[in-house]
C-alpha cells in the first residue's frame, strides 16, 4: 500500500515514514502543501496523511483542491488542533479521518488500515481466498491455521491483490501501490515477487492462486481445481 | 455597613435642624427685644406724659394737673394702668385713681428710666418704668417769669401697665416660629433625603455595575452615560484598569493555550520516534529501557498538554458539556478498576458503598474525568496500606442530588492548604518528584464540575481525612 505523508515537521516525517515502511507501506513524503498537492495529483495513493498547518498551501486548502479535482483518495488529517470545530471543519472539507497530535503510532497504523479497508470495500481486516486467510491488521497469512512466512514486499503484494480479489491488477498498479517514488525498481521485481508468492502457496498447498492475465496483469482467485 | 447616603442624609438633616433651631431662637430673641423695646418706649412715653403733668408754680409750689377723666386708663376700672409720683425722699406726691390706697414705691436705681417687670396690684403681670424728672416751671401768659423761683427738686414717676398683650404677642410669635421651624425641618428633611438620594443615584448605579462584574469575566465596563464630572476620573480609571486586566487575562489564556498547542508537535515527534524506534530489537537492554522511558515521558507530556488545554478552555469558557444519561455507579466502578493496579502497588484498598445503579444526566467524559482525578489523587496521596472510601448516595427527592464522596486519609494536609488545592500545579510537597502527577487534578475537577453544573466541595475532617464531594443534579 502506498501512502503519501504531507508533514512539515522533519522529525515527525522521518520517524513516521520509517515506522510506516517498517509496517510494510510504501511511503512518499512532502514538507509543504504545494509539493504535497503536486504529488497527490501525480500519483495514486491508498491514503494521504495530511498535516493541516503547512507552509505554502495549508492542509484544508490542499484537501479542498484535491476534492474539487475529483481526487477521492482517503485522507487522514494529522494535526494539533483538537477542538470540535476544527474536527468538523476538516471532515466537512473532505477528510476521512482525524488524528490529534501527539498520537500513538499504533493508532496511526490502525486508522490507516481501516481507511484502506474502506477504500477497497472490505468490511473486515482479514480476507479469505479459498483456504487462505490474509490478515492485513496482523500482517499474517495463514493456510488452514498454518502461517505462511512472507517477506514484507510479498505480503503487501498479496494484500494488494487480495483487496482487489477477482479483479485484474496491472503490473503498473502493483508497482505504484507497493513501492514509493524513491525506490529503484528493477524491471522484473513484480514478476519475481509473484513467482516467490506462488511457490510458497504451492508449498502450503493453498487453495488460492495468482493468475496471470497476459498483457493485462494479475489477479488473486480461489483455486477451483 | 457605612452608607454615604445615610450619613449624608443624617448629617444634612441634623445640620439643617440645628441651624433652623439656632436661627429660630435668634429671630425670636430679636423680635422679643424689638417688641419689648417698643412696649417700653410706649410705657416711657406715658411716664413722660405723667411727669409733664407735675409743674412748679411761680410761687414754687408743685401742682399735678392731670384730669383723671382725660386718662381713663388710670381709673379704677378693669385692667387699669397705674402711676405714682414720688419725691426723692420717698414721699408719695400723687397716685393714679387705679392705685387707690396702694403704693408703687420707686426702685432705687442709678439708671433712669428703669424698666422692670412687676406684679400689678390686681395680680396681673405688668411692666413698670421708673423715671426721674424735674418738674417744669409753669409759664405765665405763655412766658417764663422774670424772677423764677429756684428749680424744684427732682422727683420720680412710676408708671405700670399690664404686659399681657406683649406676652401674648411674644407667645404667638414663639409658637408660629416653632411651627414654621418644624414644618421647614420636616420639609427640609424630606427634601434633603430626596436630593441626596437623587445625587447618589449615580453612585448606587455604579455600585450595582461593579457588583455585577464577575472575577473570571472582565468584559463588563462601567457606564459613563450621564456621569457627574467628579466621578469621571474614577470611572475612567476603573474601566482602564479592567481593560488592562482583561488583556492580561486573555494573554494568559492565550499563552496557556498556545504553549500547550506548540508543545504538541514536538511531543508528537518524540512519541512517534519512541514508538517506532523503541520497537526495534536491540542487544542493549539499556537502550531499550531508555526508549521506553522516553516514551513514558512523551506520554506524560501529552497528558500535561491535554490538561493545560482543558484548563485554558475552561477559563475561556469554551469547555462545552454534552449531557447524556450516565450510570455513575458503573462509571465509578470502571474508574476504580482502572486505578486498581496503581492502588495495589501502594497497598491502598477501596471500600465502596453504592447502589447497583444511579443515573444522572451529565457529560460522560467530564464526569469520568472528575471521578478519575479524585480517585487518582486519593490513591496517590493516601498513606501506604490505607483505605479509600467511595460512596454514591441520593439526597432524596426533595434535594434531587446525587452525591459522590471520596474519602481518604491524608496525614500531611492542613486546613490552610485547602485554599490552594484547586490552584494549577499546586502540590503539598515542593519536590514535584511524584511521577504522573502535575498538580492539575483538582483544578481540572473544579473546571469539569463547573462545566457539567455539578457542585464540587472538599474539606478535612478532624481525623485527618480528605473528603471530596461531587453533587450531581439527579
Amino acid at each position: 500500500m502506498r501512502i503519501l505523508l504531507i508533514e512539515d515537521s522533519q522529525q515527525l516525517q522521518r520517524y513516521a515514514s520509517l515506522g510506516l515502511r517498517q509496517a510494510g507501506y510504501a511511503v512518499d513524503s512532502a514538507m509543504d502543501g504545494i509539493e504535497g498537492y503536486n504529488l497527490a495529483m501525480t500519483n495514486e495513493y491508498d491514503v494521504i496523511i495530511l498535516d493541516l498547518m503547512l507552509p505554502g498551501l495549508d492542509g484544508l486548502s490542499l484537501l479542498d483542491r484535491l476534492r474539487q479535482k475529483g481526487r477521492d483518495t482517503p485522507v487522514l488529517v494529522l494535526t494539533a488542533k483538537d477542538t470540535v470545530q476544527d474536527r468538523v471543519a476538516g471532515l466537512k472539507q473532505g477528510a476521512d479521518d482525524y488524528l490529534i497530535k501527539p498520537f500513538a503510532f499504533e493508532e496511526l497504523t490502525a486508522r490507516l488500515q481501516a481507511l484502506i479497508r474502506r477504500r477497497y470495500g472490505l468490511k473486515r481486516s482479514s480476507i479469505e481466498c479459498g483456504d487462505l486467510l490474509i490478515d492485513s491488521t496482523g500482517g499474517t497469512v495463514t493456510c488452514r491455521g498454518s502461517t505462511i512466512k512472507l517477506t514484507r514486499r510479498e505480503l503487501h503484494l498479496l494484500q494488494y491483490l487480495a483487496s482487489s480479489m477477482g479483479q485484474i491488477v496491472s503490473r503498473a498498479q502493483i508497482e505504484e501501490s507497493i513501492y514509493d517514488r524513491n525506490a529503484t525498481l528493477m524491471s522484473n521485481v513484480v514478476d519475481s515477487t509473484i513467482y516467490a508468492i506462488r511457490r510458497k502457496l504451492i508449498i502450503a498447498d493453498a487453495k488460492a492462486v495468482i493468475r496471470t492475465h497476459r498483457g493485462l496483469g494479475y489477479s488473486l482467485e480461489p483455486d477451483s481445481a | 455597613m457605612k452608607s454615604i447616603r445615610r450619613e449624608m442624609t443624617v448629617w444634612l438633616i441634623a445640620t439643617v435642624g440645628v441651624l433652623l433651631v439656632i436661627s429660630g431662637l435668634i429671630l425670636y430673641q430679636y423680635v422679643r427685644v424689638v417688641l419689648t423695646e417698643g412696649f417700653d418706649e410706649a410705657l416711657l412715653d406715658q411716664a413722660k406724659a405723667v411727669s409733664t403733668m407735675t409743674m412748679q408754680e411761680p410761687d414754687g409750689h408743685l401742682e399735678f394737673e392731670l384730669n383723671p377723666l382725660s386718662t381713663p386708663q388710670f381709673l379704677a376700672t378693669l385692667k387699669p394702668q397705674y402711676y405714682q409720683v414720688w419725691t426723692l425722699t420717698d414721699v408719695s406726691f400723687v397716685r393714679s385713681p387705679s392705685l387707690q390706697d396702694g403704693d408703687m414705691k420707686p426702685i432705687p436705681t442709678s439708671t433712669t428710666p428703669h424698666f422692670s417687670d412687676i406684679r400689678l396690684p390686681d395680680g396681673r403681670l405688668g411692666r413698670r418704668v421708673d423715671l426721674k424728672f424735674r418738674p417744669i416751671l409753669e409759664l405765665v401768659d405763655g412766658k417764663l417769669m422774670e424772677n423764677p423761683p429756684p428749680p424744684a427738686p427732682e422727683m420720680m414717676v412710676v408708671v405700670a401697665r399690664e404686659r399681657e398683650s406683649l406676652d401674648t404677642t411674644l407667645a404667638t410669635i414663639k409658637g408660629f416660629s416653632f411651627l414654621a421651624s418644624l414644618l421647614i425641618a420636616v420639609g427640609g428633611a424630606v427634601a434633603v433625603s430626596l436630593i441626596v438620594r437623587r445625587t447618589t443615584r449615580t453612585l448606587r448605579r455604579l455600585g450595582v455595575e461593579v457588583d455585577s462584574i464577575q472575577p473570571d469575566d472582565l468584559k463588563g465596563r462601567l457606564s459613563t452615560d450621564h456621569l457627574p464630572s467628579e466621578l469621571w476620573p474614577i470611572v475612567s480609571k476603573w474601566n482602564s484598569l479592567l481593560d488592562r486586566m482583561q488583556a492580561a487575562l486573555e494573554r494568559e489564556h492565550r499563552f496557556t493555550a498556545d504553549a500547550a498547542h506548540e508543545l504538541r508537535t514536538p511531543v508528537a515527534e518524540l512519541r512517534t520516534l519512541t514508538d517506532v524506534v523503541g520497537n526495534w530489537t536491540t542487544e542493549s537492554p539499556a537502550i531499550s529501557e531508555a526508549f521506553r522511558d522516553a516514551r513514558e515521558i512523551a506520554i506524560r507530556m501529552e497528558k500535561l498538554i491535554s490538561a493545560l488545554l482543558n484548563l485554558s478552555r475552561h477559563e475561556a469558557g469554551t469547555l462545552i458539556a454534552e449531557p447524556q444519561r450516565v450510570d455513575l455507579c458503573l462509571m465509578l466502578d470502571e474508574v476504580r478498576k482502572q486505578l486498581n493496579p496503581a492502588a495495589v502497588i501502594r497497598g491502598v484498598s477501596f471500600q465502596v458503598e453504592m447502589p447497583d445503579s444511579t443515573f444522572v444526566n451529565t457529560d460522560q467524559v467530564f464526569a469520568r474525568a472528575c471521578l478519575f482525578n479524585l480517585l487518582d489523587n486519593a490513591v496517590a496521596h493516601s498513606p501506604v496500606n490505607s483505605q479509600v472510601h467511595c460512596t454514591i448516595k441520593s439526597l432524596g427527592d426533595q434535594e434531587g442530588m446525587i452525591v459522590v464522596t471520596i474519602d481518604n486519609p491524608c496525614g500531611e494536609l492542613r486546613e490552610c492548604d485547602l485554599v490552594h488545592a484547586c490552584e494549577p500545579f499546586w502540590r503539598k510537597e515542593a519536590a514535584r518528584s511524584q511521577s504522573g502527577h502535575f498538580g492539575l487534578g483538582m483544578a481540572l475537577v473544579k473546571a469539569y464540575a463547573r462545566a457539567i453544573s455539578a457542585r464540587f466541595d472538599f474539606r478535612l475532617d478532624s481525623g485527618s481525612h480528605f473528603i471530596a464531594e461531587l453533587r450531581f443534579p439527579s
